[in-house]
């Protein structure tokens, strides 16, 4: 397997907050890695700076053998960068299948015409095929996670960013997410996924990635990253989660 | 009785000016969160280049929108990327300050080229009426400026529900940050929403022209008319334009009937002034 993405020692803050003080991992291609980390661990400004949300103040991106990081978020979303949100934002006044045509055409690139099926394909392996003309502000927590999913894959990424898509759902809704996320890892999709419930991550990524205080506290096997004693402390400490 | 059904029609007439005045400052207010204070000075610009064309070529004023609009779609993309864009990010302040910069320096350029002195559009048929009755008469420049709005405002609507670049401004107007992760390029759509803002400026300027004298500052009063259909509308609403620009200008027009011509004016900004005590979001946002 090769890199997809390797991350060299970046550094973000907000202002004068340094959230980030130097940060170093590499993922590679058809990987499903989780990201945890006790609250203000820096997991979502990770995901901003990897998006093109926050650009790092030192340090550098490679994605796909190019450095991006200066780049804005829609030409990383050009070059392969998909990201969902931990509180679904959908475009409330469009449809379900609207929502996922604009990042099949401007994010993928598609003519309309050639979009049309590929969002189809998209909503069908999301389930929200048969919702397509629901209007996004009318649908459930679940299907607004799902179309979360959706209108990301809608823009054919190389790696997709998941942002805590399991938070605020039930025991069995958690189930058919992970199930989505092993049907997408099945395709050959690099997944970095962001979790707070730890059994979700444990189950169903090949590595684990431990945050606390914007630094790397451990990365490797996820089990072995859960029975590390640092990795409990911090986790025993904050969230017993 | 002819009086009162000559007011409402007028009235009504008068409406869909007055909506065609302000969709464009909707728009640019929907979709980029902007006010734009410049937006009556640009419509007496696209006022003034009718005049120089008409006044060069000798085609009629209508005719003249073939080049008026291509070169206010032009400016408008051009003001949005070279200077609107630049400080958007920065607050909501200082992309307000820039227009109202935009606005006095419109203003004094067409001072400079055009002088103070009043100018027209005039046309034949801007004197022309449908006669229904003795005491009913539809004059052809307003209908044309009702049915010409009702066009632009449908065909913005078409725009906006059909087409993939329609979809892709709702989308920047919904959520600018989300709209960015979907592979839209904000600052170029931006600029065409600001290039479509002043093609709809230009359509307008050039009907004002047909009907006013106007002057480099006659922007100003636009303007207010254009802040006055939004806030009653609803900012941002196509269709909540359409129809507060037809009830500003039936309480306009119908406040003259029963009170004076004097009156005109003012019975339409009490109705601004109730329409922002009571429903400040205006008639057709939630």
């Amino acid at each position: 397997m090769s890199t997809i993405l390797e991350v060299d020692n970046i550094h973000v803050a907000y202002g004068r907050t340094k959230i980030i003080p130097g940060l170093s991992f590499k993922v590679e291609e058809g990987q499903v890695l989780g990201v945890i980390g006790p609250n203000g661990a820096g997991k979502t400004t990770l995901m901003n700076a990897l998006i093109g949300l926050v650009i790092p103040t030192e340090g550098k991106i490679i994605f796909d053998g190019m450095d991006i990081t200066k780049l804005p978020p829609d030409k990383r979303c050009h070059l392969g960068l998909g990201r969902t949100y931990q509180i679904p934002r959908p475009f409330e006044g469009m449809t379900v299948y609207e929502n996922v045509l604009v990042g099949a055409t401007h994010g993928a690139g598609r003519t309309e015409h050639k979009a049309r099926p590929y969002c189809t394909e998209v909503l069908k392996r999301t389930g929200l095929y048969e919702k397509r003309d629901t209007l996004a502000g009318q649908l459930t927590l679940l299907d607004r996670k799902r179309l979360e999913i959706a209108r990301a894959l809608g823009t054919d990424p190389k790696i997709l960013l998941l942002d805590e898509v399991a938070a605020g759902l039930t025991d069995a809704e958690v189930h058919d997410v992970m199930d989505l996320v092993a049907e997408l890892k099945k395709t050959g999709l690099t997944i970095i996924w962001i979790e707070h419930v730890i059994k979700t991550m444990v189950e169903s990524t090949d590595k684990l990635l431990c945050l606390a205080t914007g630094c790397l506290l451990r990365y490797g096997d996820p089990k072995e990253t859960m029975n590390c004693l640092e990795v409990q402390e911090v986790y025993l400490g904050v969230d017993e989660e | 009785m002819d009086a009162l059904l000559q007011s409402l029609i007028q009235g009504v007439l008068l409406g869909g000016l007055y909506a065609l005045i302000g969709i464009g400052m909707s728009l640019i207010f929907g979709i980029v969160k902007l006010t734009n204070l410049a937006h009556g000075d640009f419509l007496i610009l696209a006022s003034y280049i009718s005049y120089s064309v008409v006044a060069a070529t000798g085609m009629n004023p209508f005719v003249s929108l073939i080049v008026v609009i291509p070169v206010m779609f032009a400016i408008g993309y051009i003001v949005q990327n070279t200077m609107l864009n630049r400080v958007i990010s920065k607050g909501a302040e200082p992309p307000l300050l820039v227009t109202f910069g935009i606005s006095i320096v419109i203003q004094n350029l067409l001072l400079y080229y055009y002088t103070a002195d009043a100018r027209n559009l005039r046309s034949p048929i801007a004197t022309k009426s449908i006669i229904i009755t003795d005491g009913i008469r539809i004059p052809y420049i307003y209908l044309i400026g009702f049915l010409v709005g009702i066009i632009v405002i449908v065909a913005l609507g078409f725009y906006f529900r059909h087409t993939y670049q329609g979809k892709a401004i709702k989308a920047a107007a919904d959520d600018r940050e989300v709209a960015q992760l979907m592979g839209v390029n904000i600052k170029s759509i931006y600029g065409i929403a600001m290039g479509i803002s002043m093609t709809t400026a230009a359509i307008a300027g050039v009907l004002v022209g047909m009907i006013y004298n106007f002057y480099p500052t006659s922007g100003s009063a636009y303007l207010v008319i254009a802040f006055a259909v939004v806030v009653i509308g609803g900012m941002g609403s196509t269709y909540g334009t359409l129809a507060a620009g037809i009830l500003f200008g039936l309480a306009q027009v119908m406040g003259a009937h029963f009170f004076g011509a004097s009156a005109q004016l003012l019975t339409g900004y009490v109705v601004l002034l109730i329409m922002l005590i009571f429903r400040p979001q205006g008639l057709f946002q939630r």
